[in-house]
């Protein structure tokens, strides 16, 4: 197994546990941004906003505690 | 993955003109050869100054741009600057990366780094990218914190010792290097990135509340909360900003305390020798004033065999004296009762009568008792006696012979002890003469300051960590309230608040989670390597500590507390491949020098473990530490490339192939 599967299951497994209604996708999006943005602080938090925000605006409020 | 192609150098250190070493394409194991003084140290740097712009002289010290240049070139054409040029590739794509410092404009011999302009570009499969972009690429592929699980030399090595102490801040900052490379940022950064996100969601809530005549007055009270909280969390960062930075001093402070360890040792011994002599002059002043005084009454010594015949005589004398006196005592007793029978004709105790016979009898031991005159005359005799005894016995114990010779002793070993304190102070002082003293001395004060920093900066965060959590609480207690009366808008924000305190909570417990995993990975694949290195039998694994210093342990389950230089070189060899087989950032190890406390047999067990601690592997040697025959034998097809560093002149070194 790569050093980054390993990280993502690692993540995963306590999504499926204790964070059932957070999007397994929305949390790939992040890590892959924090993968890539490592160096680039500013950039990796602009990204992760616009992703927060795309995932709301798919998913409003109502939606969201059935998701 | 980073793979190294080629590194060309113009006019760099003792590389005159341009100079070009090329490495294979399918990695391996690359060997270059120099003796002292032809530049490995150099190559190693010119990788570094590639990829950071950056040359670190020993000590760790940055070098002055005006120090690099080749001093021929310099002499010769009255040329300045230098250039390297480095071919890698990395994730399927060809970069040529290229950074030169040449003298500005209107400078004809630079001689501080401000007399000098930077030109460096980043070229990815023959395009050049921008600055920007090339730095942020250059940044992804090899980040400069990580730089030293690649770029090593036997002194960085013994750094990693560091990690076993948990109040060391060298070890602390290895720690994070060592997360950095492992991918733990990825994690770590997103936890902080939610939670920042979670408090301008707090804001944006506070904001929608406002705007709703229901919620408005929590609305407002919300904002001034958060206003109070920026303002606390304001101080809290720059308190812990405060701290880095001390802590940054604390740890650069312990590698140059490292440094003048043996010179405040003499130092130290130096002071202290200083106040055993002092201490030894005062006790022998002391000694020697009592000694005067026992000289006084020292002529009584000498006629004390005397004295002591002479009180013996007349103890005997009185003691025979004091027998005839209780004789006397009791014979005179018996005498008045007998008088008394006599005079009365019958014995005073039966009544009887006294007959002719008896009373002649009773007669003549009446006149055979002591007249009291002459009792009284033995009284007298006695206490005379006494008196005599008395003052000779005071005689013999004044004398003080054994006193007198209990304190020459003490004196003559002072001044033995302080002979050879002097001879010692002597010799420190030879060593010590050409050290700077007040410097070392500073340093340590500098030091101790910095400690007592960092103590009060820890006592201010913990402070303002209590005070933030408590505003958190009431920003809490606010928001629940809010929550009761939310419209549509208001509902909205808390529900993207919610998802980033959720998001960080699952962040902050991957972190926790996969550092463990991490740990576990590490220890198993270093003790791998360390069991492939290590030439002694007994030593079983390595176990690994929460900074992941590591600790060899025997086969009877016990860790071995201290060790060699040797040994130490091996588990921070361990722990560089172990590294390199669990981190997402992989590339080349470049080592210089790194046997050079290493015996025969463990240099043989690290070459022959070089091809499995990383894919591409240079190794900067000389031949008495590497002999290449044996290496050839030891890695066979693994060996890839061979490059000896010739000698032109002392400040010319020239790259050969090995054919």
């Amino acid at each position: 197994m790569t050093p980054e599967q390993e990280l993502l299951d690692t993540i995963e497994e306590i999504r499926k546990k204790h964070f059932p209604d957070i999007s397994a996708d929305l949390v790939k999006q992040v890590i892959e941004i924090e993968r890539n943005y490592t160096e680039n602080r500013s950039e990796a938090y602009k990204r992760i906003t616009q992703a927060i925000d795309s995932h709301i605006a798919a998913h409003p409020p109502a939606q969201e505690a059935q998701n | 993955m980073l793979a190294i192609r080629s590194i060309t150098l113009t006019d760099f250190g003792p590389f005159k003109d341009e100079q070009r070493i090329a490495f294979p394409a399918d990695g391996g194991v690359s060997i270059i050869y120099g003796e002292n003084m032809r530049g490995k140290t150099t190559l190693l740097n010119a990788i570094r100054y590639a990829l950071f712009g950056r040359v670190i002289a020993r000590g760790a010290t940055e070098m002055a741009l005006h120090q690099i240049g080749n001093w021929e070139t310099a002499k010769e054409k009255g040329k300045y600057g230098f250039k390297v040029v480095l071919e890698f590739e990395h994730e399927g794509s060809k970069y040529e990366l290229t950074r030169e410092h040449r003298p500005r404009p209107g400078v004809t011999k630079p001689e501080t780094d401000i007399d000098y302009l930077q030109e460096c570009f980043l070229r990815k499969d023959g395009t050049v990218l921008g600055p920007d972009q090339g730095t942020s690429e250059l940044a992804r592929i090899m980040p400069e914190t990580v730089s030293r699980f690649f770029l090593f030399d036997g002194e960085l090595l013994q750094q990693y010792e560091e990690l076993l102490r948990n109040e060391s801040d060298m070890g602390r900052n290895i720690k994070d290097a060592i997360e950095k490379i492992l991918g733990v940022p990825v994690l770590t950064n997103g936890r902080t990135d939610f939670s920042e996100m979670a408090k301008e969601a707090q804001k944006r809530e506070a904001k929608a509340a406002q705007k709703n005549q229901k919620t408005q007055a929590l609305g407002n009270q919300q904002q001034a909360l958060i206003t109070q909280r920026e303002g606390l969390q304001s101080e809290l960062d720059r308190q812990k900003k405060e701290l880095d930075a001390a802590r940054a001093t604390k740890a650069s402070k312990e590698d140059e305390l490292r440094k003048t360890e043996r010179t405040k040792a003499l130092l130290d011994e130096r002071v202290r020798l200083q106040e055993e002599i002092s201490g030894a002059e005062t006790r022998l002043k002391e000694k020697d004033e009592k000694r005067k005084e026992l000289l006084t009454v020292a002529w009584k010594g000498l006629l004390s065999s005397r004295i002591r015949a002479t009180r013996e005589a007349l103890q005997m004398e009185l003691d025979a004296m004091r027998e005839t006196h209780r004789k006397a005592v009791v014979t005179e007793d018996l005498s008045e009762k007998l008088r008394a029978a006599l005079a009365a004709g019958e014995c005073s105790t039966c009544g009887q009568g006294l007959g002719a016979e008896a009373k002649e009898r009773i007669g003549k031991l009446v006149a055979q008792s002591m007249p009291k005159e002459e009792r009284l005359k033995i009284e007298t005799s006695i206490q005379k006696l006494d008196t005599r005894i008395a003052a000779l016995r005071q005689s013999e114990s004044g004398s003080n012979a054994d006193l007198l010779r209990e304190v020459q002793d003490a004196i003559d070993d002072l001044k033995v002890r302080k002979a050879a304190a002097e001879d010692k102070l002597i010799d420190i002082r030879e060593q010590t003469k050409g050290l700077d003293e007040a410097e070392v001395r500073k340093l340590y004060g500098e030091y101790d300051k910095t400690v007592a920093d960092i103590g009060l900066l820890q006592n201010g965060i913990t402070n303002s960590e209590g005070a933030l959590a408590s505003i958190n609480d009431q920003i809490t207690r606010v928001a629940a309230e809010m929550a009761k009366f939310a419209d549509a808008d208001l509902e909205s924000e808390r529900a993207r608040k919610e998802l980033c305190e959720k998001l960080k909570d699952l962040f902050s417990q991957a972190v926790d989670a996969y550092r463990e995993r991490l740990r576990g990975k590490v220890e198993k694949d270093a003790t791998s390597l360390f069991v492939q290195l290590t030439s002694e039998p007994e030593y079983k694994g390595l176990s690994i500590n929460d900074s992941y210093g590591l600790t060899i342990v025997h086969q009877d389950g016990t860790t071995i507390p201290v060790r060699s230089a040797g040994a130490e070189h091996i588990v921070a060899l361990s722990l560089m491949g172990a590294l390199q087989r669990n981190a997402p950032l992989r590339g080349p190890i470049v080592m210089d020098s790194p046997f050079g406390r290493l015996d025969d047999a463990h240099t043989t067990k690290v070459v022959q473990a070089l091809p499995d601690m990383a894919s591409q592997v240079m190794l900067l040697v000389y031949e008495s530490e590497l002999d290449p025959k044996d290496v050839r034998n030891q890695l066979k097809g693994k060996l890839k490339k061979e490059y000896k560093i010739g000698r032109k002149s002392a400040r010319y070194s020239i790259i050969e192939s090995i054919a």
